[in-house]
């Protein structure tokens, strides 16, 4: 990556920039899906189903956001699924013992975060790959919460604690949504504007370079690991809490959901550009998918075929109009 | 160096011998009588994990046979639970090495604890397998639930809920498993026998709770005339049975598989119509029965139904249902 793409990134990639042309085309894409789903299908186009969808869709949004910082540093997270399960059982444990709804939350995002802090120590002192650190802790967390759990259900929680996962605001927008709008907006105002967002730039566009200019590559990549952990753990509460119930088998697989949306919104695997917006239609474009092709009644196997041409198509249409 | 070197190793092996012991508990049996004169019959069960509930009321199961026909036995697993495969090897080959009469076990892995089943069988110890298969036809017997007759009577059971016509939904835990094809061939079965029954497209949840909510969502959106939807074991019956709740839905008919402290509040609200719970006490029980016979020369079947219970919220505080529901007792 040259100096001057890491140029172009600095500063100007975000929800709300001049570069919306680069959103133009992966929203386009959406659009055509959606229309496409509303012509063949009766209950596509609405209101209680684009709800659902975006429900549905709020928890991968999350964990996107947290592999685009990564793979913006042209890292990647593997323990995204594991470390929610890590945090939603020590929530549902915390709740059992009785620590309230507030304070479980916290805890147990913490230690998503603390999770996540590990992951960059080991990719930035020790100096291990981030596909090999990060897949080291993807075992060990998934250990961790069948540990903790003996590989059981935590059950018997406060159905209050239901609200977080799929309570509704004003009888009709899911929380998760919200919760997913207000991060996103925080986090893409911290990648744009400031110092710490363009550090993030400046590492995955050259390391060397950012290393030169007086960039701490240790800290930014210890905060950009513990930024992923912290969003983890926030899915890993609400996913436990949609179902009042934690389990150490929540999220498996959920990381590769996550890097995908990231990609199909643009975000480079070689780091240095992506946006938080771009993110968001990528999880959407497969959430929008999903939904329909289950509404088509479509066979699941073809389902996972129809999802994986659309993840090699949307990298390629990617690829053709940055060249 | 050298000295905290050798400490280190020392409560290493120390800790690998621990683990590798596992959790056991040896429940003797005062009763003598109907022993033989002599050594006393010793038998090995081991399971995927001891704290499990479904293995507790294995033991549970053991524990009354034993008693009624005066064997000891030992009951373990290894700690590290169900995907330590090379945990359950090394019990069984602690058990081979101790000589216990025979081996009872719920096999973590169908193929990989074959070589050393096979290895007590050739040393004159006769295995019998419970709840999960094993890919040997060298046990003695094998005592599960017969998933195709409880999904087909759950699948009855629907049929007459829904008069004999409607529209259900089958949503499967994972492609291509053994019980998966075992319980959507009993349920399908089931429903051919009703014309005015259609079944349409099975879905897979990958045993995600959260996916089968979705799922159910999708279906329900997609098909605003469904009657109802078969989920086919635990995290299908809670995810389906959460959705409904969701949307407050008590019209859609859910049939679920298998029990557990999430699914029980769902029958009990009315969004679970019926459930199949399964037996794990008659494994137990029935288990140690067979090897008993076994031991005493007697002719045991191959293969044994545990038979199983279709719990409703109707039937669900019939002291039948209620031991299904709660094997080990309410506290449990």
């Amino acid at each position: 990556m040259s100096v001057e793409t890491s140029k172009i990134s600095f500063g100007k990639s975000g929800l709300f920039n001049k570069k919306i042309f680069n959103e133009l085309g992966s929203f386009t894409g959406l659009l055509i899906i959606g229309l496409v789903f509303s012509i063949t299908t009766d209950n596509f186009f609405t209101m209680n189903n684009l709800l659902t969808v975006a429900l549905q869709t709020a928890y991968i949004c999350l964990l996107a956001i947290a592999e685009t910082y990564v793979i913006i540093t042209s890292g990647i997270d593997l323990s995204v699924g594991s470390i929610l399960a890590v945090s939603g059982v020590i929530c549902g444990k915390l709740l059992l013992a009785g620590f309230g709804i507030p304070l479980s939350m916290l805890v147990a995002i913490l230690v998503g975060g603390l999770c996540g802090a590990i992951n960059g120590l080991a990719i930035s002192k020790m100096g291990i790959a981030p596909f090999i650190a990060t897949l080291g802790m993807m075992s060990i967390g998934r250990g961790v919460a069948n540990v903790i759990t003996d590989s059981l259900p935590i059950s018997g929680l406060p159905e209050d604690f239901f609200f977080i996962g799929g309570g509704m605001v004003l009888e009709s927008i899911p929380v998760p949504v919200i919760i997913m709008l207000v991060v996103a907006i925080l986090f893409a105002f911290i990648l744009n504007r400031t110092a710490f967002g363009k550090y993030v730039f400046a590492l995955g566009s050259n390391e060397d370079a950012a290393r030169l200019s007086g960039v701490n590559i240790g800290m930014t990549t210890i905060g950009v690991y513990a930024v992923s952990g912290l969003l983890s753990g926030l899915v890993g509460v609400m996913l436990a809490a949609r179902l009042v119930s934690a389990q150490a088998q929540a999220g498996l697989g959920y990381e590769l959901d996550a890097i995908a949306a990231s990609i199909i919104g643009g975000v480079s695997p070689m780091g240095g550009a992506g946006t938080i917006l771009g993110t968001i239609i990528g999880a959407f474009i497969m959430g929008v998918l999903r939904n329909g092709l289950n509404l088509l009644n479509v066979n699941a196997f073809w389902q996972q075929i129809a999802i994986g041409v659309v993840i090699i198509v949307a990298v390629y249409i990617d690829k053709l109009r940055r060249k | 160096m050298k000295k905290v070197l050798s400490i280190m190793l020392a409560v290493f092996m120390v800790s690998v011998l621990l683990v590798g012991c596992g959790k056991s508990d040896t429940a003797k049996t005062a009763d003598s009588q109907s022993a033989d004169a002599g050594a006393k019959k010793k038998i090995a069960i081991i399971v995927k994990g001891t704290e499990n509930v479904f293995y507790q009321s294995v033991k549970a199961g053991a524990d009354v046979a034993a008693k009624e026909t005066g064997v000891e036995y030992y009951f373990t697993g290894s700690s590290a639970g169900e995907t330590d495969i090379n945990g359950q090897v090394s019990l069984v080959e602690n058990a081979i090495s101790q000589k216990v009469s025979g081996i009872i076990i719920a096999a973590s892995d169908a193929k990989a604890l074959v070589p050393v089943t096979e290895k007590a069988i050739a040393a004159g110890i006769p295995v019998i397998v419970i709840d999960s298969g094993l890919q040997t036809d060298k046990y003695t017997s094998f005592l599960t639930t017969d998933n195709v007759a409880a999904a087909g009577a759950a699948g009855e059971s629907l049929a007459k809920m829904l008069n004999g016509k409607g529209k259900v939904a089958i949503v499967n835990f994972v492609a291509g498993a053994q019980g998966a094809i075992e319980r959507e061939k009993g349920f399908k079965d089931a429903m051919a026998k009703y014309p005015g029954i259609e079944v349409l497209q099975t879905q897979y949840y990958n045993n995600d709770k959260q996916k089968a909510l979705s799922l159910t969502q999708d279906i329900l959106t997609a098909n605003p005339d469904l009657d109802a939807i078969f989920a086919c074991n635990e995290p299908g019956t809670v995810g389906v049975g959460r959705a409904l709740k969701e949307k407050n839905n008590r019209k859609i008919i859910e049939i679920g598989f298998d029990s557990s402290d999430d699914i029980i509040p769902l029958i009990k609200d009315g969004y679970l119509k019926g459930t199949i719970v399964q037996m794990p006490y008659n494994m137990g029980y029935l288990g140690v029965k067979a090897m008993v016979d076994k031991l005493n020369g007697k002719e045991v079947v191959k293969n044994q139904d545990t038979g199983f219970t279709f719990v409703t919220p109707e039937n669900m505080e019939s002291p039948e249902s209620q031991k299904a529901l709660y094997p080990l007792g309410k506290n449990n």
